[in-house]
């Protein structure tokens, strides 16, 4: 058994359309803590950390642990339909399928089919940042969006007073800098750069607009870690990096 | 008569003569979209020469009729009609690439100039006899005997695309009558009279063990489709359209198979187009190089060699790869037959090198077969990448380094490489 509640679907559809473009189908973990779900996308290039906590829902009840396969791609066009409307979801064992009902002046219920996901071991690596800062999500997903009118990739790079975050590409070049003091934390142990991929972090930043902060974890050509927070939930990315040629 | 014996001088002779219109739209437009604005491709301007075969031709013939044509100038009004051999034997090799390998630019030019095109201008959703009648042509497995009557004596001519097969001379149709049963396969007949979207049918038919250029014959001539959405689709864009929707298909098989187990790398030369295909332990992700030297129809102003590059990750691409058109969907269809072959999935990187000598386009058969060859090659192993891409580069004339600058997909670090 398995029964949930959002009187405001925004923190599920953000956070799902987030993921769906780089993770297709998953196996999301629903337990009386809340739900979880991790992932890697099909290049082995980001893994996914999304953490609804109990009490992001309204009403929350599960009997047991549960793995529930999803169709996230599914799930997204679904919710995309939501508009505003309180959200009931509600495990229907028995047809193996996932009832999801919006609610507002009429009640409109969607099936979607639950699917076996291979529960394949995430090799995740452990990794030392050397630097970690907590900005506003605004910060980062308008710069995102500035790279993206001139290049395909990024670079995000911090010295001991600011966080870069730069492109070059054939039309021009811009960069964003923010300064230590507009950031929320900053700690940084010594100056490192990293270069990313647009693609995946277009998708990511798509979690700026439910989370009320985001902390960058940057070091010298690793991945970078993002962890996107609000008060009961948590959207973390993990991003190999590209390799700087010239 | 002489210089028959050996046209491609005369035809490389008529080609350095042409000028191109742009530095670097010509390499991207390959003739086939007219960036310029121009009517038609001043580089692919119709090759007047003499040829003995020019006697041959009549207000009327009687022979068999291997294919069809439909041209795209005009869209949806284009020139339709069949495809009928001046000679009786070996009629349905002339439109049969799959059979072509090994060719070279003398005999392919001398096989397609004994195809006699006739045209007439159609709607493309039009359901006249003689639409009819040309539909019967295509669905044949073998070349049906045709009379055909022009409105005048054909004119000889050689002309050229980058997507479809070289085209020899060319007459106004005014009649043309079928006077044999056409082959028609049960299956093919069932298939495309059921109700079927062109897709569909056309992954059904693949499945079945015809080849993509029979197909796209059949996609071409409008048979194929639900009823209201049946048309006929111009030559060059059913080519790559059924390279696209058969990968597609093979594609989500592909995905479900496990990966390779190492470093693959297949290569083979032809016709001056040198390719290496190298397959990864990894998901399904492909990219690809075109590397024109400088000095080929599309490089003329070139000094250094200019290389394209087009990728898609596991999920394949939507957007039509713009830089390599229909080059990108051949090659890709012969690796994905190959992977469906070995009920194996990989990340795939397919070098292509384009030397001087190809003059001459043949059409995106060259790819596909060229590829197809390669991937019958027994593969070169290794176990990490660094290892292959040296292999790769020591048969690669343009540095390794230059290809990486354009790399998408070997630039991207994945996170297994930090544990």
């Amino acid at each position: 058994m398995f029964k949930a509640r959002l009187a405001d679907p925004k923190i599920l559809k953000y956070s799902i359309d987030a993921v769906s473009n780089m993770i297709d189908e998953a196996g999301v973990s629903v337990t009386k803590d809340g739900l979880r779900l991790k992932a890697m996308d099909p290049a082995h290039v980001a893994l996914v950390d999304l953490e609804l906590k109990k009490e992001a829902f309204d009403e929350f009840e599960v009997e047991e642990p549960l793995v529930l396969g999803i169709d996230l791609e599914r799930l997204n066009t679904i919710l995309k339909r939501a508009g505003t409307d309180q959200i009931l979801i509600q495990l229907d064992s028995e047809n193996n399928v996932l009832k999801i009902r919006f609610k507002n002046s009429s009640t409109r219920t969607f099936d979607l089919p639950l699917i076996e996901v291979s529960e394949e071991e995430l090799k995740v690596p452990n990794l030392d940042f050397p630097s970690q800062i907590e900005i506003p999500p605004k910060i980062l997903s308008e710069s995102i969006k500035d790279a993206e009118i001139v290049s395909d990739h990024v670079t995000l790079m911090v010295d001991e007073e600011n966080l870069f975050i730069s492109a070059k590409g054939d039309l021009g070049n811009v960069e964003v800098k923010v300064p230590k003091d507009e950031a929320k934390s900053f700690e940084v142990s010594k100056s490192c750069r990293s270069m990313f991929s647009l693609e995946y972090l277009k998708d990511m930043i798509k979690a700026s607009d439910i989370a009320d902060s985001v902390k960058i974890y940057l070091g010298d050509n690793i991945p970078v870690r993002m962890d996107f927070t609000t008060e009961n939930a948590r959207l973390s990315f993990l991003l190999a990096p590209r390799i700087e040629s010239e | 008569m002489e210089d028959w014996q050996d046209p491609k001088c005369e035809i490389v002779r008529a080609i350095r003569k042409l000028r191109p219109m742009s530095r670097t739209l010509c390499l991207e437009c390959k003739g086939g979209r007219l960036l310029c604005g121009r009517p038609s491709c001043p580089l692919l301007a119709k090759i007047y020469i003499q040829s003995p075969i020019e006697g041959m031709l009549k207000e009327n013939m009687f022979g068999p009729s291997p294919s069809i044509f439909v041209g795209w100038k005009g869209y949806p009004n284009v020139f339709v009609g069949p495809l009928t051999s001046i000679e009786y034997e070996n009629a349905s090799l002339l439109d049969d690439p799959s059979k072509w390998y090994g060719l070279d630019f003398n005999q392919i030019i001398k096989m397609r100039s004994l195809l006699v095109r006739s045209k007439t201008r159609c709607g493309v959703k039009e359901r006249s006899k003689i639409v009819e009648k040309v539909q019967e042509v295509v669905l044949s497995i073998k070349p049906v005997d045709t009379e055909v009557e022009f409105k005048s004596k054909p004119k000889y001519s050689l002309s050229f695309s980058p997507l479809s097969q070289p085209l020899g001379p060319s007459g106004m149709l005014r009649n043309f009558d079928i006077a044999e049963n056409p082959a028609i396969p049960k299956k093919v007949d069932s298939v495309v009279s059921d109700e079927f979207k062109a897709g569909e049918a056309i992954s059904k038919l693949y499945h079945y063990g015809y080849d993509v250029y029979y197909l796209s014959r059949i996609l071409s001539s409008g048979v194929l489709g639900l009823d209201l959405g049946k048309k006929m689709v111009p030559t060059r864009w059913s080519i790559t359209a059924v390279d696209d929707i058969v990968g597609k298909r093979l594609l989500e098989n592909i995905r479900s198979y496990p990966t390779v187990n190492e470093f693959l790398v297949y290569h083979n030369t032809y016709l001056d187009n040198h390719f290496e295909v190298l397959l990864m332990p990894r998901r399904w992700e492909y990219e690809q190089f075109e590397a024109w030297a400088p000095d080929t129809l599309w490089t003329l102003s070139y000094k250094e060699p200019a290389i394209n590059q087009e990728n898609e990750g596991y999920w394949g691409r939507s957007e039509y790869a713009y830089s390599e058109g229909g080059g990108y969907y051949a090659a890709r269809l012969a690796v994905q037959e190959a992977l469906y072959r070995m009920r194996r999935q990989a990340g795939v990187i397919v070098f292509r090198e384009i030397y001087e000598g190809y003059i001459i386009p043949v059409g995106v058969w060259e790819v596909r077969e060229n590829v197809r060859q390669a991937m019958k090659n027994p593969p070169r192993k290794f176990d990490t990448l660094s290892e292959a891409l040296r292999d790769i580069s020591k048969r690669l004339k343009i540095p390794m380094k230059e290809y990486l600058k354009k790399s998408k997909m070997l630039k991207q670090k994945r996170l297994e490489e930090f544990i």
